[in-house]
C-alpha cells in the first residue's frame, strides 16, 4: 500500500539537519513561529542578531505594532533622527510627533505616506499650511490624533477654502478614509473648524473630545447663534465650539459612530440629547464628566445596550442605583471604571457580580465600597472572566483579598495599592498562590507586608535559629539608643517638653529597632547562607513567572531577602521599589542578575543605595529605559559615570534631591543621546551654556 | 475505525519499527488523516515515517504517551492573534519542561518532527521552550545561545540601535 501522502511535509523548504547550529539556517517559518512568542524588547534584541532573524521582523506583526515615536526633538529631513528613519528599509504604519519642533520635512512626509495607518500629533507647533502639506500625501491614513495643537485652529482659518486651502481635491480624498479622530484639548477648536474637518470624513467610528472647551449652555449658543437657531441652514460659528453643534456633527456620523470621548469636559444634561441620535455606542468615556447627574446618566445609558466599555470615572453621577439599572440595561459591558465615585456603596457594588463578561473593572478610590461589597459582589463566586481589578485605596480587609484570589482566578492584573489594613503577608500569599496568571501587581504603600508575603519565608523560624547560632550579642543590638520601656522610666523623663517629645518618638522608634532587628536577623541569616530550602514554608512570589509589572513602593519592611530568594521573574520590565529603605547592594545585584528585562526602575528614597549600587544595576540592565533615583542622598558623581557608561537607551532619569550628583552634571548628561526626561531640582546656575543646550535637546 | 486499527505500527528513518497504541499518536493530524485514509483495510501495513529518525520518534512517542489523556485543547490560532499580549510562555508543565530539556540540536528536530506529524500541541510547545531562551537575552547572548553569526555591517549595526530609539510598543 501506499502512504505517500504522509510524506507530504508541510513546509517544502524545512531542511533536516541535525547539526549544533541548526538554528542558523532553520526554516523561516518556525523562526516566525518563535517571534510570534516574544515581545517587542526581546524581538528587536532577536532582531539584532544576524540578516536572517531580522528579516523575520518584517514578517510578524512587530511592524504592525511598532510606533514610530519621535519625542521632544527638531524634526527635519537632513538630520537625525528622521534621516535614519528615512534610510530604514522596514515600513511603519503608526507615527506619533509629541513635543517636536517641525523643520523641513518634505521626505519624511512622502515616506510616512507610503504605509502611514495613523498619525498622533501631540503639543506639536505646526500651522494650516503645514498641515495640509502633511496630510496631503498620506492617503493610507485610518486615524488622526491631534492633541494640544494649539496654533492649529488658532488662525480659524483652518481648511477655509476660500482664503487658504488650495488643493483641497486631493487632502479631500486622504481625510475620507480617517475612521478614527481625536481632538483632545485644543481649546481654539470652533464649530466651523470641527465642520470643515469632519465634512471630509464620511464615516468616523472614533470621535474623541476630551478635554475640548465645549459650550453646553443653551444661553451661549443663542449669543452666537443669534435668531432661529433651528434652522438646517445656520452658519457654524467661528469662534465658538458648542455641543449643539457638535450634535449636528454627531447626527451626520450616526451611522457608523461606535466610540465617543467626552471625558473632563462640562458635558451634563445635555448628553441626552444624544440619545435622539439613536446612536449605537460600543465605547464611551465620560471621565471627570462632574457635570452628570444621576438621572441623565441613567436613561442615556438604557439606550445603548451594546456598551462594552465605559468609563465614568471620578464623576458624581454613579449612584448605587444606578449600577443597579447599569448591570441590566448594559449587560455587554466588558470594560467598566468607576473609579472615584464616592456615592457607590456596598449596596450598589454588589451588582457589579451580575456583569458577566467584565473583563476590567476599576473600583479605586469609591470611599464607601468595603469588604462585602466586594465578596458578596465581584469576588463572590468563581469568576473565569475578569482579568483586571483595582481597588486600590479602598478598605477591604484580609479576608476580602483572599476571596478575590480564590475566585478571580484568571487576573492578570490586581492593583491593592494603599489597601493598607487587609493586605496582610497571609492575604499577599495567597494572591500568590492562586493568581498564577499574574501580569501585574501592584502593592504600593502595603506597608504591613514583609518578606514572608513575597517569599513565604518562615520568619520566625529564622529568627530562632539566628538566636541559636549567634549566642553573642551582636554589635547592633547596641546600636539604638535604649528604649525605656516601663512608665515608670518615663515618668522620670518627663518635665520638659523635649522630653514629652523623645518619650512619643520612642514608640516609633521601638518599631524601627524591631524592624532594624528582624532585618539583621534575615540578613545576617543570609550571609551566612542560612536560609536554606525548607525555611520557605509558603508561596513564593517566582510563581507568577508571568509577572512583568510589580510595584512595592513604600513597602518597607521588604528587605534584600524578597530581592535574592523572590525576584527571579526573565519577564518583569518594571520594578518600583521607591521607600523600601532597606533594600541595599545585595538584593540588587540579585534582582539584576535574575530580571534582566527591567525597563523601569524606581529606587527613590531607597537611602542604602550607593553608587556600586547604581553601577551594578545599570550594568546588567541592559534595557533599562526609566531610571528613578531621587532622594538617593548617597550617590555621586561616580553613579552618573555608570549611567553615562552603561545606559545605552535610558530615557528618562529622576535625580531629585541628589544634590551630590549635580556638578556639571547637564554638560555630561548631554552624551546620554537617548535622554529625553530629566527630572531635577531647578538649578540656581543657569548660566552655564551646556544647561541652555541641554534644555533645548529636553524641551526643546 | 476498526478495533484492530488499536495499535499502529510506524517505522522511523533508519528503519525503525514502533508499535503504538492509536490513543497515543492520534494527536499527530498527519499520522490520523493517513488512517481515515486508508479506512477499513485488513492489510494494516507499516506506516513509514521517513523523516524522522528513531531516537526522536521515540522521544515524540514518550510525548505523545504522557499527553495522551490531555483535554483535547483546540488551538484557535485567530483567538490566539486577537489577544497577542495573552500568548504566553510560563505555561510550559514541569514534565515538559524536563522533557525538552536536551540540546539544541534534539530540540530542533523534535520541532522538525511535531510540525511533520503536525502535532500541534507539542510543536506550539517547543516553540515556546526556544522563545523562553531567548527572552530577556540580549542580542549577543542571543547569537551565543543560537550560534548565530553576526553578518551586520557596523553602519548597519548603528542604524538598528538609532532605530530603538524612535521605535515604541504600544
Amino acid at each position: 500500500m501506499s502512504c505517500s501522502e504522509l510524506c507530504s511535509p508541510r513546509y517544502d523548504e524545512l531542511p533536516l539537519e541535525t547539526s549544533a547550529d541548526c538554528f542558523v539556517c532553520s526554516a523561516f517559518q518556525i523562526v516566525l513561529k518563535i517571534f510570534s512568542y516574544l515581545g517587542y524588547s526581546d524581538l528587536q534584541a532577536a532582531g539584532g542578531t544576524c540578516h536572517r532573524w531580522h528579516a523575520a521582523l518584517d514578517q510578524t506583526e512587530f511592524n504592525m505594532r511598532t510606533r514610530v515615536c519621535f519625542s521632544k526633538v527638531v524634526l527635519s529631513d537632513q538630520l537625525s533622527p528622521v534621516a535614519d528613519l528615512l534610510r530604514c528599509e522596514r515600513r511603519f504604519r503608526h507615527f506619533l510627533f509629541e513635543d517636536v519642533t517641525l523643520g523641513q520635512v518634505k521626505e519624511l512626509m512622502r515616506f510616512m505616506g507610503r504605509t502611514a495607518h495613523s498619525l498622533a500629533l501631540d503639543n506639536v507647533d505646526l500651522n494650516d499650511k503645514q498641515f495640509y502639506g502633511m496630510l496631503g500625501v498620506l492617503p493610507h491614513l485610518h486615524s488622526l490624533s491631534l492633541k494640544r495643537c494649539l496654533p492649529l485652529f488658532m488662525s480659524g482659518s483652518f481648511l477655509d477654502t476660500h482664503n487658504s486651502c488650495p488643493d483641497l481635491n486631493d487632502l479631500a480624498s486622504n481625510l475620507a478614509g480617517i475612521r478614527e479622530l481625536t481632538l483632545c484639548e485644543n481649546q481654539y477648536l470652533t464649530d466651523a473648524i470641527l465642520m470643515r474637518l469632519t465634512s471630509f470624513m464620511p464615516s468616523l467610528e472614533v470621535i474623541n473630545m476630551s478635554g475640548c472647551h465645549i459650550a453646553f449652555h443653551n444661553a451661549i449658543h443663542r449669543r452666537f447663534y443669534p435668531g432661529n437657531s433651528s434652522s438646517d441652514h445656520v452658519l457654524p460659528s467661528e469662534s465658538v465650539l458648542t455641543f449643539k453643534f457638535i450634535l449636528t456633527i454627531l447626527n451626520l456620523q450616526r451611522r457608523t459612530l461606535r466610540e465617543l470621548d467626552f471625558s473632563h469636559t462640562l458635558i451634563g444634561q445635555a448628553l441626552l440629547a444624544l440619545s435622539d441620535l439613536n446612536l449605537q455606542l460600543q465605547r464611551l468615556y465620560l471621565a471627570g464628566c462632574r457635570q452628570l447627574n444621576c438621572t441623565t446618566i441613567r436613561n442615556f445609558l438604557g439606550t445603548q445596550p451594546s456598551l462594552t466599555a465605559l468609563d465614568l470615572s471620578a464623576t458624581m453621577c454613579v449612584s448605587d442605583e444606578n449600577l443597579a439599572a447599569l448591570v441590566q440595561t448594559n449587560p455587554q459591558l466588558e470594560h467598566l471604571k468607576v473609579n472615584g465615585c464616592l456615592s457607590i456603596t456596598n449596596a450598589g457594588a454588589v451588582h457589579l457580580a451580575k456583569l458577566k463578561r467584565l473583563k476590567s473593572l476599576d473600583i479605586s478610590n469609591c470611599d464607601s465600597i468595603t469588604s462585602s461589597g466586594i465578596t458578596e459582589g465581584v469576588a463572590s463566586e468563581e469568576n473565569k472572566v475578569l482579568q483586571e481589578l483595582n481597588v486600590s485605596y479602598l478598605q477591604i480587609c484580609q479576608e476580602c483579598i483572599k476571596a478575590i484570589a480564590s475566585n478571580l482566578r484568571c487576573l492578570r492584573s490586581l492593583h491593592l495599592n494603599h489597601c493598607v489594613n487587609g493586605a496582610t503577608d497571609e492575604a499577599i500569599q495567597s494572591v500568590i498562590g492562586q493568581l498564577r496568571w499574574l501580569r501585574e501587581l501592584s502593592l504600593e504603600h502595603c506597608s504591613m507586608l514583609t518578606d514572608a508575603a513575597l517569599t513565604g519565608i518562615n520568619i520566625s523560624k529564622l529568627e530562632l535559629s539566628r538566636k541559636q547560632s549567634c549566642s553573642q550579642v551582636s554589635s547592633m543590638d547596641n546600636f539604638y539608643p535604649p528604649y525605656s520601656s516601663t512608665l515608670a522610666e518615663r515618668d522620670s523623663l518627663a518635665g520638659s517638653l523635649q522630653s514629652i517629645k523623645i518619650s512619643l518618638r520612642s514608640k516609633a522608634e521601638d518599631e524601627i529597632v524591631r524592624d532594624a532587628r528582624r532585618k539583621q536577623a534575615m540578613l545576617a541569616a543570609y550571609e551566612m547562607n542560612l536560609i536554606r530550602e525548607d525555611d520557605f514554608e509558603g508561596h513564593n512570589i517566582q510563581q507568577l513567572r508571568g509577572l512583568r509589572s510589580l510595584n512595592l513602593r513604600g513597602c518597607n519592611r521588604i528587605s534584600d531577602v524578597s530581592l535574592k530568594y523572590g525576584l527571579k521573574h526573565v519577564e518583569l520590565k518594571r520594578l518600583l521599589l521607591s521607600n523600601c529603605q532597606q533594600i541595599s547592594l545585595l538584593g540588587m545585584e540579585a534582582v539584576a542578575s535574575s530580571c534582566p528585562s527591567i525597563e523601569e526602575l524606581d529606587l527613590s528614597d531607597c537611602y542604602n543605595i550607593m553608587d556600586k549600587t547604581i553601577q551594578v544595576v545599570t550594568a546588567k540592565l541592559p534595557r533599562l529605559r526609566a531610571l528613578h533615583i531621587s532622594g538617593c542622598s548617597q550617590l555621586t558623581e561616580h553613579t552618573l559615570d555608570a549611567i553615562i557608561t552603561n545606559c545605552t537607551c535610558l530615557q528618562t532619569l529622576s535625580i531629585y534631591r541628589c544634590r551630590s550628583m549635580y556638578t556639571d552634571l547637564e554638560e555630561r548628561l548631554s552624551s546620554v543621546r537617548t535622554l529625553r526626561n530629566l527630572n531635577m531640582d531647578n538649578l540656581t546656575n543657569i548660566d552655564n551654556a551646556e544647561f541652555f543646550r541641554l534644555k533645548k535637546r529636553l524641551d526643546y | 475505525m476498526s478495533q484492530n486499527m488499536s495499535i499502529v505500527r510506524l517505522e522511523s528513518s533508519d528503519k525503525v519499527l514502533f508499535e503504538v497504541h492509536y490513543d497515543v499518536i492520534k494527536c499527530s493530524e498527519t499520522i490520523r488523516k493517513a488512517l481515515q485514509d486508508l479506512g477499513d483495510e485488513d492489510d494494516f501495513g507499516v506506516l513509514p515515517v521517513p523523516k524522522v529518525s528513531s531516537q526522536i520518534l521515540e522521544m515524540v512517542l514518550n510525548w505523545a504517551t504522557y499527553h495522551k489523556n490531555d483535554i483535547p485543547k483546540v488551538i484557535d490560532e485567530d483567538a490566539e492573534e486577537d489577544e497577542s499580549m495573552e500568548k504566553r510562555t510560563d505555561d510550559i508543565c514541569a514534565w515538559d519542561t524536563n522533557f525538552l530539556n536536551v540540546d539544541q540540536g534534539i530540540l530542533y528536530e523534535i520541532i522538525l518532527a511535531a510540525n511533520y506529524l503536525n502535532i500541534q500541541n507539542l510543536l506550539h510547545t517547543t516553540y515556546r521552550t526556544v522563545a523562553n531562551m531567548i527572552k530577556g537575552k540580549t542580542t549577543e547572548q542571543i547569537r551565543q545561545t543560537f550560534s548565530l553569526v553576526n553578518d551586520f555591517t557596523p553602519e548597519e549595526e548603528e542604524e538598528m540601535r538609532r532605530e530603538a530609539d524612535w521605535c515604541k510598543w504600544d
